[in-house]
């Protein structure tokens, strides 16, 4: 049920590692939750990205969920929006199949959706220029199910 | 490179230590007791620890408005925004105004797609269309032009139907034509989509495209389970939606009409309101539950807000990196007892695969913590980050341009838990001062011989501090400071200190000329708080 953007997939394999060392310390990066309105599904955005820069590239991953009492629930749509953010002089970032946020060189977001899901997850690695204080990941969680909508976004740090 | 000569590191600061360790707790509460007249130097450190500990605790909620969204609203607010202007409207009151560049910010940060994001546009605008189009990015201004009939999803089912609706709302705002004009059998099978389903039921014909007699149709197995959750749990925000939605087609028992009525809903997203003024909130229950609100409204209302449930805090925070930077941070101001978060947090990740600390890097990061917080970790992931740190020590060379900082963390975690540490040799110690100087500051820590060759003048460290300072190695500028200080009495050197501070003062200055005035004071990224810290603590 699993699907990743096919821009990602190399980058997806080339952390392979520590992606999955990010989704095991989830609980430990940025995550939050809101309940879609009327039902008791929880929808959580989760966002990992790493704090110590070193060789112009940072990884991240973010993700959407749903969940009931803990466990995945399939909602009709769910929406997972990475925003990858470099601050600093001239803070600039890349990321593949990333967009410019509002124009802006220092913001790529890149989403996923998938239908009938429980989970919409991405993944990679930025590359960033100028000198650059912090790399931060946004992860937005957007999901429809029962006629309404709820969004709930996260930022890694 | 390195000789093979191998020293085990004390794992304590060779320098005599200031008494600014003080029990961090003691001294928080001497500086919250607040004792004014002079200020001695004690009072100053007492306040300077006590800002540590409130900016680490407060990273926690790093969701977090001075981290990160300074700059870009949450992704929800678009929709906060419109719910919140359409219900002002609908009471009477006059919506704040959001400029086009506000607008357009809005637009780029909502996760829906064109239609909706236009029809909220819409809703703010007051239904000015031309005003709503300019916000929207390129691309979704060219699939609201080609927007037509033929987009509208398969309507058989709810989801569907509120995915169509949006596409024709959007429609209806770009063409200034009334939604009403939707053909009869789209509207019957909106109708039918969401009948069993009020919240879907009230937008949708909020925004015309079901008639105004029309109502939801609602099971009694519905009413009472609304009743027992309001009597169990009381009457929460989307109770109340979907019991304002719900009176409309049924005679509901007291309790639910209690809940419909309340004017005192606390209000934890505004979204809500979209769903109040559709299903026709009397205006003064609105208008009630909007004065009860006004903080809270007040503060959605501005573009960068974070929306946040009260039952559901943000739980962690930040990478295990970042954590160990925040117990560095609170280690060189002298606080030894970090917040609870910090070992929560710490608890929380070594629940979690053993592949996060797999890598030196991490696994650096994870001894450290374990060494730092007493009794945080189990033995068998000391001896296992142990082991792992242990080998990427052994095959370490000269750190690369750029890599100063990953190789310092790496031998900084070993010092303080007393691994066997690369010793140094007059003839590549210069070398290291070059391109790794806080590497080796953190080999000098323990080993005199990486210091005491070095010919480098109180200038050149000032200079080449404040050169690092202009790169993206800033944080290397601090290996300078305590290259220095080793190389002296101890006793503190304010030109040095001077010096270098200015340097970081002009490193910010060029951040906030990139981000924005005030930019730096405003998010304290920790990296920098980290850097001003070491100045100061290898200086005073």
């Amino acid at each position: 049920m699993k699907n990743r953007s096919k821009a990602l997939a190399g980058a997806v394999l080339t952390v392979g590692l520590i992606v999955a060392g990010a989704t095991s310390a989830q609980a430990f990066s940025g995550s939050r939750s809101v309940t879609l309105p009327g039902t008791n599904i929880n929808l959580q955005a989760n966002a990992w990205s790493q704090s110590v820069l070193s060789g112009g590239r940072a990884d991240f991953a973010t993700s959407s969920k749903a969940t009931v009492n803990g466990s995945a629930k399939s909602v009709a749509t769910i929406k997972n929006t990475a925003t990858i953010e470099a601050r600093g002089v001239n803070a600039s970032i890349s990321v593949p199949g990333g967009v410019s946020v509002g124009g802006s060189a220092s913001a790529k977001s890149l989403s996923w959706t998938n239908n009938n899901a429980w989970i919409s997850d991405l993944g990679g690695t930025a590359s960033y220029s100028g000198l650059t204080v912090s790399v931060h990941a946004n992860s937005a969680a957007f999901a429809v199910h029962q006629g309404v909508k709820n969004y709930v976004d996260v930022w890694s740090w | 490179m390195v000789d093979l000569t191998r020293t085990v590191a004390s794992g304590r600061d060779p320098r005599p230590r200031r008494a600014g360790a003080v029990p961090a707790i003691a001294a928080l509460t001497a500086t919250l007791i607040g004792v004014t007249g002079c200020t001695s130097p004690e009072d100053e450190r007492s306040a300077t620890q006590a800002d540590t500990y409130e900016y680490v605790d407060r990273l926690r909620g790093v969701n977090d408005l001075a981290h990160s969204s300074l700059e870009l609203p949450a992704a929800a607010t678009l929709a906060g925004v419109a719910a919140i202007a359409m219900s002002q409207r609908y009471v009477g009151a006059e919506p704040e105004p959001i400029d086009d560049v506000e607008l357009r910010r809005l637009a780029d940060r909502s996760p829906e797609d064109a239609p909706a994001i236009f029809s909220q546009l819409c809703e703010i605008s007051s239904g000015d269309s031309r005003k709503a189009r300019s916000a929207l990015s390129p691309d979704d201004a060219a699939a609201l032009d080609a927007l037509s009939a033929k987009d509208l999803p398969s309507i058989d089912d709810e989801d569907a139907a509120v995915l169509a609706a949006d596409v024709l709302s959007a429609m209806a705002c770009r063409d200034g034509v009334a939604a009403t004009a939707v053909p009869h059998d789209i509207r019957d099978r909106l109708h039918q989509s969401v009948e069993s389903f009020p919240l879907p039921f009230a937008s949708l014909q909020h925004q015309g495209l079901l008639a105004e007699s029309s109502s939801p149709t609602v099971a009694p197995e519905d009413i009472e389970q609304l009743q027992s959750e309001i009597a169990a749990e009381g009457c929460t925000q989307w109770r109340q939606a979907w019991a304002t939605a719900a009176s409309r087609a049924a005679t509901l028992p007291d309790t639910i009409m209690q809940c419909a009525e309340s004017t005192t809903t606390e209000l934890d997203d505004p979204t809500v309101l979209y769903y109040f003024v559709s299903a026709q909130m009397p205006r003064a229950v609105l208008s009630g539950i909007l004065e009860h609100n006004a903080a809270a409204v007040s503060e959605w209302s501005r573009v960068d807000a974070v929306f946040s449930t009260g039952t559901d805090e943000p739980t962690g925070l930040g990478t295990i990196a970042a954590t160990r930077d925040a117990v560095t941070l609170l280690k060189t101001r002298g606080i030894d007892t970090p917040p609870d978060w910090i070992t929560d947090g710490l608890a929380t990740a070594l629940e979690g695969d053993p592949l996060a600390w797999s890598d030196a890097g991490s696994a650096s990061d994870f001894l450290y913590l374990c060494e730092s917080l007493a009794g945080a970790c189990p033995a068998s992931v000391i001896e296992e980050v142990r082991s792992t740190v242990t080998a990427s020590i052994e095959d370490l060379s000269l750190p690369a341009p750029g890599e100063d900082l990953s190789a310092a963390r790496i031998l900084e975690a070993a010092a303080v838990a007393e691994l066997e540490l690369p010793g140094c040799t007059p003839e590549t110690v210069d070398q290291w001062a070059q391109d790794a100087p806080l590497s080796l500051a953190m080999l000098a820590m323990s080993q005199k011989e990486c210091w005491e060759t070095l010919s480098l003048s109180k200038q050149d460290y000032i200079e080449d501090a404040s050169a690092a300072m202009q790169t993206t190695e800033y944080p290397s500028a601090a290996g300078y400071v305590i290259l220095h200080a080793l190389g002296t009495d101890g006793s503190g050197d304010s030109e040095m200190r001077d010096a270098v501070s200015a340097s970081l003062d002009g490193l910010i200055a060029l951040i906030d000329e990139s981000e924005g005035a005030g930019y730096v004071a405003k998010a304290r990224p920790l990296p920098l708080e980290l850097l001003r810290a070491r100045i100061e603590d290898w200086t005073e």
